[in-house]
């Protein structure tokens, strides 16, 4: 389920003109503004969203690409000390039931459980391997 | 002790009359040199810890019935053993077939006769009254002829009639000798008188030298007597030669009998033709005078020891006969004949000369005298022993114990054939006992064969026939017997079946050697032969189909090849392989159509899948699974994805597929598997990748 982090510029629809005076539009828009850079959990997508039927189909036609990747953690497949840990992960869009393998290094230090929801920034490096640069709590 | 002493008795007995009885070295196992045949089996029996399972008991019981002491007679090689002696008692052949003979024998019509004949002969010559003279004796002695004439005296009357005879004309001679000698002794006794009356006459008249004269022609006399003297052997010379004493008989005469000389003159002229007697006084005359005293007293001295030979020839040859009789066992002849003995000879002639050796070896002690009554004696009691003997007979056959019956017949007609009491046994026992003896007789030469079959019934047929006969105690054996051979047949199929075929050779030699006939040795030597046919064709069908890659039509006929190929160390062992390949497809076959009806498709596949992964060539396997592919495209096309990205190297593409595949079908195996496979792969890489960098910083 995506959450509702529209940018400020789609409440200035047209349709909307008539809703507030004038007057009080510029401290709307201020307050809007305070709200959506304190309101908690927000967050910022940088990359494309990661194509995961084209991802299925033909994995190496990826490579080398940065992605990301809004998924629930389905299964943590393995784990090696020092190495990192495989999950399976379920896009939050895309193909629905589809489960994609992701690795998660060590170095991020990350407390992973199933069922959480994390922004994953990813690359797709050789052999199609979907490598977790950093990961965002949804 | 009439058991072991009859035994002896007959030992002897069938030696032969007056034949030296050399006692053989008794044979170092008898019973081994039976059951040589049977080292083989034995030594079988041994290995396999069973051993004595051969026909022993079989032979010894069958032997029973002409074994009457195993201690002491062996029928098997006709010798008797008694008190460390061996005994040789001739052809056991010819010995049972006589034995065959008298109980096929028809009992005669005339053996009443015979014995009534018999009978009045031993009355005639009995003692007992008292009143035996020589008219009853020649009485008892024409009866002899009359029962010469009947079959079942067998000519031994007409021997002791002969023999009799020939006494009777011995005596006759020796009386004839007795006539002659008297006469001969009469005018010796006048050419005594003769020669002293002249040679007393000449001494009166002085006649010169006359005294010489007289002397030699004394001397002359005694050459002549010890002339003849030498011709009578044995001759006792203290009694005769003292008679023939003349030179001193002469001298004492010398001039004390002028009487005589007148009387001797008168008879001399008398029997002057005859004995050649002269008148004449002159020396020349003393002296033919003299000389034919010589020659007469020479007459005297061979007609004496002519007698006397004549009468001792008399008594050898009638004890021979006697002695020859009572060796034929015609005990009743013996005691016939030794009655007219009693009566032929005196009683100082009683001493048995002849057979001596024979006689003494049935008595207890050699230091008894063995005489006429001796062979009386024995003759008796062999007797007395046949009828004790087929009293017990008679005894056994009434209670059913038919073999006891038959194993006393048989000892006691070894002893008493000719006795009226084994000649009067009746013919309808005869008969039942003949049956039961070629019976028994088959039986052990069915049991020498190893005919266990045959034996087996035949023994069965004894057994309602004759009650005390062990048939469960034959039985047993050949049924161990049986049980060994088959037991040895097993061994060496095994061996056949694990290639061992030297061992599988020694195996049914050895149940073949236990029971020849055994019907599963023809069966698995005609099972063996078509192996070989088989195990060619067999090789030809299993080549074509393994180069075909045709492994269902291999466990399609498995059973057939599988016995074909038993003794094939290269195939065998490969269609066992195959066998249990196909064994493992079957079962995922099942599985697969199992998991169909329960609507549950890609666990089907799956079980398709990993059949096909044991025979990816499988014509069954692989049609199932392009019925079923339609239905789980899908999921197929995920894992063959996978398997593609793994077999190129690409483990996280090959893991989302696999994943994918997961996704579809969550309970996959396979996926699952694959899964846990490729993540540990990508994990390797990684890990090794990240080493390489840290290895690079």
């Amino acid at each position: 389920m995506q959450l509702p982090l529209s940018p400020p510029f789609r409440i200035l629809d047209p349709d909307m003109r008539s809703l507030p005076p004038a007057v009080l539009r510029p401290a709307l828009f201020l307050c809007a503004a305070a709200l959506a850079l304190l309101a908690p959990g927000c967050a910022r997508q940088s990359n494309e969203p990661f194509p995961v039927s084209a991802y299925l189909e033909s994995p190496d036609n990826l490579q080398g690409n940065r992605y990301t990747l809004d998924a629930e953690i389905d299964a943590q497949l393995q784990w090696r000390e020092g190495t990192g840990r495989l999950l399976a992960v379920r896009p939050l869009s895309g193909e629905p039931g589809s489960r994609l393998p992701v690795f998660i290094a060590d170095s991020l230090n990350a407390n992973l459980m199933v069922a959480q929801r994390y922004r994953f920034e990813i690359t797709v490096r050789r052999g199609g391997l979907l490598y977790v640069n950093s990961l965002r709590k949804l | 002790m009439r058991t072991p002493r009859l035994a002896l008795l007959l030992a002897t007995l069938a030696a032969g009359p007056l034949v030296a009885q050399t006692p053989t070295p008794p044979p170092a196992a008898p019973a081994g040199a039976a059951g040589a045949p049977r080292s083989a089996a034995e030594s079988a029996f041994n290995a396999l810890g069973t051993a004595n399972l051969e026909s022993n008991t079989l032979l010894q019981i069958i032997n029973k019935a002409f074994n009457t002491d195993s201690d002491a007679f062996n029928p098997e090689d006709g010798t008797l053993h008694y008190k460390g002696h061996t005994y040789n008692l001739g052809q056991m052949r010819v010995f049972r077939a006589r034995f065959e003979r008298y109980l096929a024998q028809p009992e005669s019509i005339d053996n009443d006769v015979y014995r009534a004949i018999l009978n009045e002969i031993f009355s005639l010559l009995s003692t007992r009254s008292g009143e035996a003279s020589a008219e009853t004796t020649r009485r008892a002695w024409q009866l002899l002829y009359r029962a010469a004439e009947y079959e079942a005296d067998g000519g031994a009357s007409l021997a002791v009639a002969n023999q009799v005879f020939n006494a009777w004309r011995i005596r006759d001679e020796r009386d004839a000798f007795a006539v002659t000698s008297a006469e001969l002794e009469r005018i010796r006794r006048q050419q005594q008188l003769a020669v002293s009356f002249a040679g007393d006459t000449m001494a009166r008249e002085g006649v010169t030298n006359a005294s010489s004269m007289v002397t030699a022609a004394g001397n002359s006399v005694t050459d002549a007597a010890s002339a003849a003297a030498p011709a009578i052997p044995g001759t006792n010379q203290g009694g005769t030669g003292g008679q023939n004493a003349p030179a001193p008989r002469n001298n004492n005469n010398t001039g004390t009998n002028p009487r005589g000389a007148t009387g001797g003159t008168g008879e001399g002229g008398r029997n002057t033709g005859q004995i050649g007697v002269t008148s004449t006084q002159g020396p020349v005359s003393q002296m033919f005078r003299a000389r034919e005293l010589a020659e007469t007293e020479a007459k005297i001295k061979a007609a004496e020891s002519s007698a006397m030979l004549t009468g001792v020839q008399a008594k050898l040859q009638f004890q021979t006969a006697l002695v020859n009789l009572f060796l034929q066992r015609r005990f009743q002849h013996t005691l016939i004949a030794a009655s007219f003995y009693r009566f032929i000879f005196r009683g100082t002639a009683q001493n048995l000369e002849v057979g001596k050796r024979e006689i003494q070896s049935f008595l207890p002690s050699s230091d008894l005298a063995l005489t006429v009554e001796t062979l009386e004696f024995l003759s008796r009691e062999a007797i007395n022993d046949t009828e004790a003997s087929m009293q017990a007979v008679r005894a056994s056959f009434a209670d059913g114990q038919l073999v006891t019956a038959l194993e006393r017949l048989q000892e006691t007609f070894f002893l008493g054939e000719f006795t009226p009491a084994v000649a009067g046994f009746e013919r309808e026992k005869k008969q039942v006992l003949l049956n039961l003896y070629r019976q028994m007789d088959q039986a052990r030469r069915l049991a020498d064969l190893k005919d266990y079959d045959a034996v087996d019934k035949l023994v069965a047929e004894i057994g309602t026939t004759a009650r005390d006969f062990r048939s469960a105690e034959v039985v047993s054996a050949i049924r161990a017997a049986q049980r060994m051979s088959t037991l040895a047949l097993y061994a060496a199929q095994q061996a056949a079946a694990s290639g061992d075929f030297i061992r599988a050779q020694e195996g049914v030699q050895r149940a073949a050697s236990l029971w020849p006939l055994n019907p599963a040795i023809k069966t698995y030597t005609e099972n063996m032969a078509n192996q070989v046919d088989l195990g060619s064709q067999a090789a030809q069908l299993f080549d074509d189909a393994l180069r075909r890659n045709d492994l269902r039509r291999l466990y399609d006929q498995r059973s057939e090849l599988a016995i074909a190929l038993l003794t094939d160390s290269v195939r065998g062992p490969r269609l066992k392989e195959i066998i249990e390949q196909l064994s493992r497809v079957e079962i995922f076959l099942a599985q697969a159509q199992e998991l169909l009806a329960q609507n549950n498709a890609f666990a089907a596949w799956e079980a398709l899948t990993n059949a096909s992964a044991i025979t990816p060539n499988d014509v069954q396997v692989n049609q199932r699974r392009a019925e079923l592919a339609p239905r789980v495209a899908t999921f197929v096309g995920r894992i063959d994805a996978a398997r593609r990205h793994e077999e190129a190297g690409r483990h996280a593409a090959a893991l989302t597929q696999w994943l994918a595949a997961q996704s579809i079908y969550p309970a996959s195996s396979l996926a699952r598997l694959g899964i846990e496979r490729v993540s540990g792969q990508l994990l390797d890489s990684l890990a090794a990748d990240a080493e390489r960098v840290a290895a690079a910083n």
